[in-house]
């Protein structure tokens, strides 16, 4: 049951922005029941949660890893830290952060006070002021907007009628070890009717120690409600983590509209194997949107379960792969009610040796009269050492709808590099125009900031292209 | 007496009623193959082959108790021996009761110049199902390649079936690639014109359905051979 809008407003220093730690304990690296028992006592957490996390961590180890996807030979789970504490993380001294990081700020233009928290020195990027008023006009309308691990003690009984109903630890390995590991986070609950017009950003929420490595977030938008979540930046990313395996469970009431915007650009040295997955009850809306611009292996395909009818779905996915990058993204739409409708459009880019996979499924399942379903998948291939893969997946077992999917795979097109140079560009300024109107579609529903930076973003990497 | 070997002659056709384990179109000649039944095989298209290879399918393999025998898919590989060699590659299928189709095509592109479309079309009635999974594999440096796959469904029974995967797999930028997939229904609105047209519906639902295969059949050169086609089609059809 949630808390009521009294109590929460009467009771505002229950909603510190900073979590209170225990005592400095440094653990070791790797992976074991005790290590997931000290997690949970370090944040003190209630018997059901530590019994979730045991059960997780015994359903991880029974699981073997996917033989699909991305290669995964690389992680090795004994050498990871599964929870580090602000106090002992390691971090690197300015001096340490690699040139090209601190030009693409520099290009980028990200703010100062931003730079070092991005480049991993440490330091708490000082947001407590923002993240303060903003916190009061949003529990002024009954809204929750805390982390997880805060969420938890605050308002356990909506926690727990809604945690892991979406995304059960069995649901694959990676969602199994982020049940049993799990920290931080956001936990965002919209009241009915609520419309929150101002994106809620994940960046107020991040203090030095959420670094994003075993995130668990979960949104509950009730009946008529509507919000907008974004997590992410387009700048690189430092994590001094190599195992980033998120789980983001979402759940749509009837008439309620949620979108999620994703921009990820971790560094090269990051496997990201994230689970997120939502549910879209009836009239509802689930908008996902997915940029993938970093790390060295993503696995991601957002999901949507149109379990009410008239649910709709809707998924673009960009993926930018340079050298020794992989990016296997894609989406999923189960079609489980009648009138439904879906749409998935994705764009991907691979350079330099980089490979992008669209790895996607929709599903109809018997019943689901009226769904309709499209998608469509383009990808440019810059030049001969990359690579472009698509594997959609279509399963139709109801005769009552209308499925359509399309995918091309090209290079620049050289009339249209030609065209833009006889008027005076020069050949990297006109593949940067490309590849830009390339993600047009997709950019153009970024808010601002945001297409801003991928813009620059793009012409940064383009730069680097053409000889 | 001299024959060019990029011919225009048609060399008439070649049927099999079931695919044959290996096939080869050589020596720069424009080949048909027609067939049945499709089963694992092999393709090789040598250089400047212009092959083309038919297949109407319409007795599907029946369902079956037997888990490895009912998920069997027909495996066909298709390998280019050099530049100019292009496949063209027709199914149609026609699913009635039980009829279950399961095949699987893998078209590899190692070298440069050569072209190949899949063009896959089923209108699957009562309870029948096809499964098919499409992939174009693009190697390394095989530049100038043009693919492309399209599978369209229509679903006309209550319990039909379609399940699709096409895929590709690109390593080679100066190419053309892309794939296509459709399933559904009859064009409500396109039923409609034609019963405001005069046509009961029933009429103008089997018109519609003939219509479906007309675009692939006429893809085909050999007038004899593209009246044969519809007419095995026509008689599966309710």
């Amino acid at each position: 049951m949630s808390t009521t809008k009294e109590e929460r407003v009467k009771n505002p220093e229950k909603f510190d922005f900073k979590t209170e730690e225990n005592s400095v304990f440094k653990m070791e690296k790797g992976l074991s029941k005790e290590i997931v028992m000290e997690i949970s006592r370090q944040k003190n957490e209630p018997q059901w949660m530590l019994e979730y996390r045991l059960k997780a961590l015994e359903i991880f180890y029974s699981k073997p890893m996917p033989k699909w996807g991305g290669d995964m030979s690389g992680i090795d789970f004994e050498n990871i830290h599964y929870y580090l504490k602000p106090s002992e993380k390691s971090e690197r001294t300015w001096d340490e952060v690699p040139d090209e990081i601190k030009t693409t700020f520099d290009r980028l233009g990200i703010p100062e006070a931003e730079r070092k928290f991005l480049a991993g020195v440490g330091a708490q990027f000082e947001s407590e002021m923002v993240y303060h008023n903003l916190h009061e006009s949003l529990t002024a309308k009954g809204v929750i907007f805390e982390g997880t691990d805060e969420a938890l003690k605050k308002y356990p009984e909506l926690f727990k009628q809604y945690f892991a109903t979406i995304i059960p630890a069995h649901d694959n390995k990676f969602a199994a070890l982020n049940s049993a590991v799990w920290s931080g986070g956001s936990f965002i609950y919209i009241p009915k009717g609520v419309h929150i017009e101002l994106p809620l950003q994940a960046y107020f929420r991040i203090n030095a120690q959420n670094m994003g490595q075993f995130e668990r977030t979960l949104i509950i938008a009730d009946e008529g409600s509507s919000v907008h979540y974004i997590e992410g930046c387009t700048a690189p990313t430092y994590s001094s983590s190599s195992l980033h395996s998120a789980v983001v469970e979402i759940i749509v009431k009837k008439g309620a509209k949620v979108q999620y915007t994703t921009i990820q650009n971790w560094s090269n040295n990051i496997y990201n194997l994230v689970t997120k997955r939502a549910k879209a009850e009836e009239d509802a809306t689930m908008f996902w949107l997915d940029c993938n611009l970093g790390s060295k292996l993503t696995m991601k395909y957002p999901a949507v379960y149109l379990v009410g009818a008239r649910a709709k779905a809707e998924i673009l996915s960009i993926a930018l792969a340079g050298k020794g990058q992989h990016q296997d993204a894609g989406a999923k739409v189960i079609h489980a009610a009648v009138d439904t409708t879906s749409t998935i459009t994705s764009k991907s880019i691979s350079k330099g040796g980089g490979r992008t996979s669209y790895r996607g499924l929709v599903k109809i399942h018997k019943g689901a009269k009226g769904s309709k379903s499209r998608v469509v998948c383009d990808a440019l291939l810059l030049d001969k050492e990359s690579r472009s893969d698509t594997y959609p997946t279509m399963q139709i077992d109801e005769n009552d709808s209308a499925i359509a999917h399309e995918a091309t795979v090209a290079k620049i097109s050289e009339e249209q590099l030609f065209y833009l140079m006889s008027r005076g560009f020069s050949e990297s300024e006109a593949a940067t125009m490309l590849v830009n109107g390339f993600i047009e579609p997709i950019v153009k529903i970024l808010p601002m900031e945001y297409a801003v930076e991928m813009n620059r973003l793009i012409e940064m990497e383009m730069e680097g292209s053409i000889g | 007496m001299y024959i060019p070997t990029l011919t225009h002659i048609d060399q008439g056709y070649r049927f099999e009623s079931v695919l044959p384990p290996e096939v080869k179109f050589e020596d720069g000649q424009k080949e048909t193959l027609v067939t049945e039944k499709l089963e694992d095989s092999k393709i090789i298209v040598e250089a400047g082959c212009k092959a083309t290879l038919i297949a109407v399918l319409t007795e599907g393999t029946q369902p079956s108790t037997d888990p490895l025998l009912a998920s069997k898919a027909a495996d066909i590989q298709i390998e280019f021996g050099g530049r100019g060699a292009e496949l063209v590659m027709l199914v149609f299928i026609v699913g009635r009761e039980k009829d279950r189709f399961h095949f699987k095509t893998t078209s590899r592109h190692g070298v440069q110049g050569t072209k190949a479309s899949y063009f896959v079309k089923g209108t699957m009635f009562e309870q029948s199902s096809a499964d098919y999974h499409g992939n174009l594999i693009i190697e390394k440096g095989a530049d100038e390649t043009d693919v492309y796959l399209a599978h369209h469904t229509l679903l006309l029974g209550p319990a039909a079936k379609a399940n699709t995967f096409p895929g590709l797999e690109i390593e080679a930028d100066e190419v053309k690639a892309g794939h296509a997939a459709t399933v559904g229904r009859v064009d409500e609105e396109v039923l409609f014109y034609l019963q405001a047209r005069g046509f009961e519906k029933q009429e103008a639902e089997q018109l519609l359905v003939r219509g479906f295969f007309e675009d692939l059949l006429m893809k085909i050169a050999n007038e004899s051979l593209r009246d044969d086609l519809r007419e095995k089609i026509l008689a599966r059809l309710p």
